[in-house]
């Protein structure tokens, strides 16, 4: 519970914060929001935030102000309708949840949240709550092992379900095992599956009952119009 | 439908006759296909790399941080299924996740993840025993469509299909397909090509390659509405 109030005060405040700013312009009430990441981020992280909130092709002012790393810009990205900008986790940032806004040139705003986690202590925090299942997404840790008959019905189903608790287990990994694991398995190939998959073992193959029944209906069809018109003809030959 | 009989009527007599000639034709010719065993939908050649340029290659987003997939969906084949976590299995291949459920796919979880870089590979089963399985429409998705796949951290990572190919089991291009990416990739992999009873089912695989184009927030960090 103290996790989702906390982002959701620091988003009212900076609403607000917002709202009082960018109330003469026009596009007051005209929001959008905000994408950091990786968040939670540790101090001396590189924080990419982009929105769709400045339209296409163009830019804007992010506002980092709440954990002293000032201003920066935002570019057009790789998509034309978002802007991306970036900037750097003070290394001082005590933990907690920081609000990041942006004002577009073209008069919109977007906000978001920074959540700053001390990799010293999130990652414990990490692994104690975030369970096996959505703790590992670099896989590390299941080597195989998990992976097999029971992490088959067990796995698919602590997903469907695990979805809201794995937010912030899953974010913690993020800034702390994630680059390890990514960057591990990239440079050295890792272990790559090989051949083919077997992922099928015939039960639709066969006849297309279907198929054959709507054949028979249209045969039949047109049957019946082949007997009414030649009657028809019949007929109109011996009006005619 | 009723129209008095004796119009000028030769050219519309004929051309009823060609109708229902047609009709005719084209119900023998369903039972007949439908009588033949049917496979699962094959890639055209049209979906292959090879085929022509990319005609709307839309640009790659930046990759995301790694995060756990938990859902698939790829809206034009209606597939909406929940992913497992996958390893390999002792001969090296791919797990592939249990055949009794047909509405589940897999996503190899000691390689990257949908969305961060490099190619992430989902697997999924074309049929099992009961009929259809969840990837069973794969051959039909073409160049251009969606796959979308729901991430632990709260994004939604959507590909664009760049191609559909079809490999055989014995010539399975395990680097084209498996191999790393300097960007975010997909891979979709389910069985298919000719199906041999004797010589262990499917010949091949059908292998969907797509990128990274777009980021959604499935679970908004910003409370923003207007």
């Amino acid at each position: 519970m103290r996790t989702t109030a906390r982002p959701l005060t620091g988003t009212a405040l900076a609403a607000l914060a917002l709202g009082a700013l960018a109330a003469p312009t026009a596009y007051a009430g005209d929001r959008g929001s905000l994408e950091v990441y990786p968040s939670p981020a540790s101090p001396g992280d590189t924080v990419t935030v982009n929105t769709t909130a400045c339209g296409k092709d163009g830019h804007g002012v992010g506002d980092a102000e709440s954990l002293g790393a000032g201003e920066f810009k935002l570019k057009r990205g790789t998509q034309k309708e978002i802007v991306v900008g970036r900037f750097t986790v003070p290394k001082h940032t005590k933990s907690g949840t920081y609000a990041i806004a942006v004002a577009c040139d073209n008069g919109r705003t977007a906000t978001g949240d920074l959540i700053v986690k001390h990799s010293g202590g999130q990652s414990s925090g990490g692994h104690s709550s975030g369970g096996h299942d959505s703790g590992g997404s670099g896989g590390h840790d299941s080597g195989g092992s998990g992976g097999h008959d029971s992490g088959g019905s067990s796995g698919g189903h602590d997903w469907d379900g695990g979805s809201s608790g794995g937010h912030e287990s899953s974010g913690g990994h993020e800034s702390s095992g994630g680059h390890e694991s990514s960057g591990g398995q990239e440079e050295s190939g890792g272990r790559h599956p090989s051949g083919h998959v077997k992922t099928g073992v015939g039960g639709s193959v066969g006849p297309d009952t279907t198929q054959i029944a709507t054949g028979a209906g249209v045969l039949a069809a047109s049957a019946a119009g082949g007997l009414w018109f030649l009657r028809r003809r019949a007929s109109g030959t011996r009006n005619g | 439908m009723s129209d008095p009989a004796p119009r000028p009527g030769g050219d519309k007599a004929r051309g009823k006759g060609w109708g229902l000639a047609t009709a005719a034709f084209v119900g023998l010719w369903l039972i007949q296909n439908g009588s033949a065993d049917t496979t699962p939908p094959v890639p055209s050649a049209a979906q292959a790399f090879a085929a022509g340029p990319h005609q709307h290659t839309s640009a790659a987003a930046d990759p995301l941080p790694p995060a756990a997939p938990y859902r698939v969906r790829i809206p034009d084949l209606k597939v909406d299924a929940p992913l497992m976590r996958l390893g390999l299995a002792s001969d090296g291949s791919l797990e592939v996740p249990p055949a009794a459920n047909r509405n589940i796919a897999g996503w190899y979880a000691e390689g990257p993840a949908p969305g961060a870089e490099g190619a992430a590979v989902l697997a999924g089963h074309v049929d099992n025993d009961q009929g259809p399985a969840v990837f069973y429409s794969l051959g039909t998705l073409r160049k251009g469509h969606r796959v979308e796949v729901d991430r632990a951290d709260g994004r939604t990572a959507v590909f664009t299909v760049d191609a559909v190919e079809v490999y055989d089991n014995d010539a399975f291009p395990d680097d084209k397909v498996y191999g790393g990416a300097d960007r975010a990739e997909l891979r979709v992999i389910t069985c298919g090509g000719a199906f041999d009873r004797r010589s262990g089912g499917y010949q091949a695989n059908v292998v969907a390659f797509g990128h990274l184009i777009g980021v959604r927030q499935t679970v908004p960090t910003a409370v923003s509405r207007g």
